[in-house]
C-alpha cells in the first residue's frame, strides 16, 4: 500500500491526518508500555491511561479514515467488479461512481450528526474522566470525527469524479 | 410494512450490495440508516442512532486491541519471523512422509500465535513454503492447497482479528474469546496434519510429482534451528503468556507485543525509518477499515433489534419446534453458503445480531462457544469458490503462472472437509472451547 500521491490539496490533507493518526497509535503503545513498567517495577501506575486510550482510539480511527478511502482500503468484495472491469469497463466505472457517491453521502450525514454533538460539548464544556485523577475535554474528539469525515467524504467525491470521467471516456480498456 | 418484512428486506439488500462490491461498512450503516428512517418515519432519529454508533461503539479501552494487534502483526511480518519459523519446522520435520506440508501447517500454527490476520499468513507462506515444496517434487496443486488451507489458522488461533471483532460485536470479553480459540485452533492444525499424512500415505500420486526432487536439505544444526524459533517463542510468551497468566489485559498485551516485535525487527536490522513509517501508516489504514466495519455493524444491530427481527425469528423457531441442534446446523449451513458470496468478517457482522439473541434463548448455548463456531464456519468461506479470499491472496503472491486459481481451490478441498469436521465436532462437544475456563 503506497503513500498517497501528494499532488492535490486533498491528497496532502488526507496524508497529513494519516500521519498524525499513525503517531497517535505509536504514542498509545508507548503510553501503555510505560504504564505496565511503572505499575510492575516502580509501583506507580499512570493515572487515566484507560480514559486516554478510550478518547484517542476514536481520534486514531477518524484521522486515518480519509487515507483508507483514498487508498481503497475499506473492506469490500471485489469479485463482481473485477469481472466487470474486463467485460464492460463502462458499467463497472458507473457502479463505482454510484458507490463513491453513497460513501460521500454517508460521511455527509455523519458530519451533520456529529456537528450537533460538537456544539453541545463545546458550549456545555463537557469533560470525560474521573475528577481528581484525570479529566479531558470531549470536544476535540468530536472535532476530529467531523474533520476526518469531511476528508473521507471529499475523497469519496474525488473518487466519484474519477470514476465518472472513466465511464465517459473509456470504452474498451480498463483504467 | 411490518418490522419483520422490512428487516428481512434490509438484510437481503445488505447481502446483495456487499456482493455487488459496495464498501461493507457503508452498506451496513446506510441500509440500516434508511431502513430505520422508513420504519420510524423520522430522519432525526436515524441520524441520532448513527451518530451514537460512531461516537460510542469504538470509544472503549478494549478497542485499543485493534490497532495494537494489527501493528504487531505487521511488524512481525517485516521481521521475517514467518520464514524462519518455516525453516526451523522444516528442519525438524522433513524426514516424515509429507513432512514439508506438515512443517507448513505447524509453522503456520506458531506464526498464527503472533499475528491475527489470515491474509498475512497466506502471503508469507506462499512465498516461503510453495517454492520449497515444488523444489522437492511436491505437486503444485498440493503445495498451494496446504498453504491456502492452513492460512485460516491465522484467524482462529489467538490473537485473532475475527475473534476480536466477534467479542466487540457480541459484547464478550476479548480474553475469554482468546482462551476459547486455542483448543479448536490446535485441533484444526492436528486435523490438517493428519490429512496431509494420510494423503501422502494412501494417495501419494496426489502429493508427489513424477520426478523426485533433489533431496538437498538446507544445512542447519539443531541448535541453529532452535535459535531461529527464539524470537517467536519469546513473543508468544510475552503476549499470550501475559494474557493467560493474568499479567496483562488484552490491550496491554497488544502494546507489549508491539514493543517486542519492534525490538526483534530492530535487532535483526529489518526495519528502516521509511519502512517503519510505512508500517505505521498501514496499521492506521487497517484499523480505520476495521473500526468503520464495527461502527456499521453497530447501526445494523440497532436496526435489527428495533425492528424486532430476533424476536420474530424466535417465535417462528418455537412454532416450528426446532431443536437447538437443528437450529445450529441450519445456522452453520447459512454461514457456509454466505461464505461463498461474501467475506468472513461481513458474515459475522450480519449474522451475530440476528442469531445470537435467538440462540442465546437456549440454555445449552454459550456465547463464547457460539463465537468460535461462527468464526470457523465463516472461515470456510475463505477457501471456497467463487469468493475464497485466501485463494486469491495465494494466487496474487504466487510467482508462478502455471498454477491456476482452480488448482488452488481443488488443492484446498481436503482442508475444507477438515474444517467442516471440526465444526461438527464443536457442535457435538461444546466443552472444547471451555478447556481453559
Amino acid at each position: 500500500m503506497s503513500i498517497a500521491s501528494k499532488t492535490s490539496w486533498i491528497g496532502r490533507l488526507v496524508a497529513g491526518l494519516n500521519g498524525v493518526g499513525a503517531v497517535l497509535i505509536l504514542a498509545m503503545a508507548m503510553l501503555i508500555c510505560a504504564d505496565i513498567i511503572g505499575r510492575s517495577f516502580l509501583g506507580k501506575p499512570i493515572a487515566g491511561v484507560a480514559e486516554m486510550i478510550r478518547l484517542s482510539i476514536v481520534a486514531v480511527v477518524f484521522l486515518q479514515i480519509g487515507q483508507a478511502v483514498r487508498a481503497n482500503a475499506l473492506a469490500r468484495t471485489e469479485l463482481l467488479t473485477n469481472t466487470l472491469k474486463t467485460r464492460s469497463p463502462r458499467v463497472e466505472a458507473s457502479l463505482q461512481a454510484v458507490y463513491s457517491l453513497i460513501g460521500a453521502l454517508f460521511f455527509a450525514v455523519l458530519v451533520y450528526g456529529v456537528w450537533f454533538k460538537l456544539v453541545d460539548a463545546w458550549t456545555s464544556d463537557e469533560h470525560a474522566g474521573v475528577y481528581g485523577l484525570f479529566v479531558a475535554p470531549v470536544w476535540p474528539v468530536y472535532a476530529t470525527i467531523a474533520l476526518g469525515s469531511c476528508a473521507a467524504g471529499i475523497q469519496f467525491l474525488a473518487h466519484m469524479i474519477g470514476h465518472l470521467s472513466r465511464a465517459i471516456k473509456s470504452k474498451g480498456h480498463a483504467q | 410494512m411490518s418490522g419483520l418484512e422490512l428487516g428481512l428486506i434490509s438484510v437481503a439488500a445488505i447481502v446483495g450490495l456487499i456482493y455487488m462490491g459496495m464498501h461493507v461498512a457503508i452498506v451496513l450503516a446506510s441500509v440500516s440508516f434508511i431502513g430505520l428512517w422508513i420504519f420510524k418515519g423520522k430522519f432525526a432519529l436515524s441520524v441520532t442512532l448513527l451518530t451514537q454508533a460512531v461516537t460510542e461503539s469504538i470509544s472503549s479501552y478494549v478497542f485499543g486491541v485493534v490497532p495494537l494487534f494489527v501493528l504487531m502483526g505487521l511488524l512481525v511480518g517485516r521481521a521475517d519471523i514467518g520464514r524462519d519459523t518455516f525453516r526451523a519446522a522444516n528442519h525438524f520435520l522433513h524426514r516424515i512422509l509429507g513432512g514439508l506440508g506438515i512443517a507448513t501447517v505447524i509453522a503456520n500454527t506458531a506464526f498464527a500465535a503472533v499475528t491475527g490476520i489470515s491474509i498475512a499468513s497466506a502471503a508469507v507462506f506462499t512465498r516461503v513454503a510453495v517454492p520449497e515444496m515444488l523444489r522437492l517434487g511436491y505437486r503444485p496443486r498440493f503445495a498451494v492447497g496446504v498453504v491456502t488451507g492452513s492460512s485460516v489458522l491465522g484467524m482462529l488461533i489467538p490473537p485473532s482479528l475475527l475473534l476480536i471483532v466477534y467479542a466487540l460485536v457480541a459484547e464478550q470479553s476479548v480474553g475469554a474469546m482468546f482462551l476459547a480459540g486455542i483448543v479448536p485452533g490446535l485441533l484444526l492444525a492436528a486435523v490438517f496434519c493428519a490429512i496431509i499424512f494420510g494423503m501422502a500415505r494412501f494417495f501419494p500420486r496426489r502429493v508427489f510429482g513424477n520426478q523426485t526432487g533433489v533431496e538437498q536439505q538446507e544445512e542447519l544444526t539443531n541448535w541453529e534451528a532452535v535459535q531461529l524459533l527464539l524470537p517467536l517463542v519469546t513473543l508468544i510468551g510475552l503476549v499470550l503468556g501475559g494474557i493467560y497468566g493474568g499479567f496483562f489485559t488484552p490491550t496491554e498485551a497488544g502494546a507489549a507485543g508491539v514493543a517486542g516485535a519492534l525490538v526483534i525487527a530492530l535487532l535483526r536490522r529489518r526495519l528502516t525509518w521509511p519502512s517503519f513509517w510505512e508500517t505505521l501508516l498501514q496499521a492506521g489504514q487497517i484499523t480505520a477499515s476495521i473500526s468503520l466495519l464495527v461502527i456499521g455493524a453497530t447501526v445494523y444491530s440497532r436496526m435489527v433489534s428495533i425492528m424486532g427481527l430476533p424476536n420474530a425469528l424466535a417465535d417462528y423457531v418455537s412454532a416450528a419446534e426446532l431443536s437447538f441442534f437443528v437450529l445450529i446446523l441450519i445456522y452453520i449451513g447459512i454461514v457456509i453458503v454466505l461464505g461463498t458470496l461474501i467475506d468472513a468478517i461481513s458474515i459475522i457482522l450480519i449474522m451475530i445480531p440476528i442469531f445470537l439473541p435467538l440462540v442465546g434463548a437456549f440454555p445449552a448455548a454459550d456465547p463464547v462457544w457460539f463465537g468460535v463456531l461462527t468464526v470457523i464456519a465463516a472461515e470456510i468461506g475463505l477457501l471456497t469458490p467463487p469468493m475464497g479470499l485466501s485463494a486469491y491472496v495465494v494466487k496474487s503472491s504466487l510467482d508462478n503462472p502455471n498454477i491456476s486459481l482452480a488448482d488452488i481451490f481443488l488443492g484446498t478441498l481436503p482442508f475444507v472437509f477438515g474444517m467442516i469436521a471440526i465444526v461438527l465436532l464443536m457442535v457435538a462437544f461444546p466443552k472444547l472451547t471451555q478447556v481453559f475456563l
